[in-house]
């Protein structure tokens, strides 16, 4: 029974590896803080599988947890323990070919953007609907809105 | 359409396709090995927040060893002492604790979840003031109890400023560090309830 809820966790886990690992680096500033927050997002996932499969939504659920542990992660900053090398080759902050480059590009426009609205605009940009973005924020859809409003500004002012 | 939304729109349209790249880099990498994964399920979350089996079992342990320091001769005003620093230490656990999930606090939105931990450390730095003051009260009664034991008066004073740094020393750097997870909070707090107030 045990080993079954592990295999199941484990293929959640590998579904959602992108999402979990883009909202990672969006938050870190390098190659290990991508490490520390993924680490930390499993660790936490696996405590609340449990309590989540009452609960409908499996992305919704996923990314609170995952922007929980990045925006608790930027109030405390670094963890001690022991990290596990993830295994990706590909480095976002070091690469240079073109897609790294576009990547980074990405990183830049998001990354001037305060935690919460940063927050948001992951969620706008994974496609989520204003209802599934104010259940993750626990706003309402009018401020769900309204936040992509001012956030779409903030992003014109700093272009201009 | 002017030109200045045109631009936007343009712009994110572009992000998005940026963010999509980006996910499809990270779909084609493997990312997660086996080691990690039995890393995550068999490492015990960081404690963030006492385990609430811990106060009952501090309250008995407490209870039991006020008890017996008294019957081996132990003096009542140092008994009672404890006991009260004892009720005033758990009880003030229970508050601060009370309503705190661990396992439950990171599946719950952002904005409950960042309310739920501003009110638990405010709780725990009320708590840890209430419980620094009652130290240096105790320590005071003590030097007066004391005194008939004809210890020095300048030694009493010198003991009795060096705790109070430390209680002072220990209550700033606290509040320093929960200043900023609160000012964090609050920051989150305030941003997300812009518009729903």
């Amino acid at each position: 029974m045990m080993q079954n809820k592990e295999q199941v966790f484990t293929q959640l886990v590998r579904e959602h590896k992108s999402t979990i690992y883009s909202v990672c680096y969006m938050f870190s500033k390098d190659t290990d803080e991508i490490d520390d927050l993924f680490q930390e997002i499993l660790i936490r996932l696996w405590k609340g599988y449990d309590s989540f499969r009452a609960e409908s939504d499996v992305r919704t659920w996923i990314y609170r947890v995952a922007l929980n542990c990045c925006l608790n992660a930027d109030k405390k900053r670094r963890r001690g323990g022991e990290r596990v090398p993830l295994s990706v080759d590909i480095d976002p902050f070091e690469d240079t070919d073109d897609r790294a480059l576009q990547t980074k590009r990405l990183y830049a426009r998001i990354n001037q953007l305060g935690l919460v609205d940063r927050a948001i605009i992951l969620l706008w940009l994974e496609g989520l609907s204003y209802e599934e973005i104010g259940a993750i924020m626990g706003i309402s859809v009018k401020n769900v809105s309204f936040q992509l409003h001012r956030i779409k500004e903030e992003l014109k002012k700093s272009h201009l | 359409m002017n030109k200045e939304e045109f631009d936007i729109g343009q712009e994110l349209e572009q992000m998005r396709q940026d963010y999509a790249a980006l996910k499809e880099r990270f779909d084609k990498q493997q990312i997660i090995n086996d080691r990690l994964m039995q890393n995550a399920m068999k490492k015990d979350v960081r404690r963030l927040f006492l385990s609430k089996k811990m106060v009952p079992l501090g309250v008995a342990c407490g209870i039991l060893a006020t008890i017996l320091s008294y019957i081996q001769g132990m003096a009542w005003w140092l008994t009672l002492a404890i006991i009260i620093f004892s009720v005033i230490f758990f009880s003030g656990v229970y508050w601060a604790y009370k309503g705190v999930r661990e396992e439950e606090i990171y599946n719950g939105d952002i904005l409950s979840t960042t309310e739920t931990l501003r009110r638990f450390k405010k709780r725990y730095i009320a708590l840890e003031t209430g419980i620094c003051i009652y130290f240096f009260a105790f320590v005071v009664v003590a030097v007066i109890f004391m005194t008939s034991m004809n210890i020095s008066v300048e030694l009493m004073w010198r003991r009795g400023i060096l705790l109070a740094l430390l209680c002072v020393g220990t209550l700033a750097l606290e509040y320093y560090f929960a200043k900023r997870l609160l000012n964090a909070c609050d920051d989150i707090i305030e941003r997300l309830k812009m518009k729903d107030e």
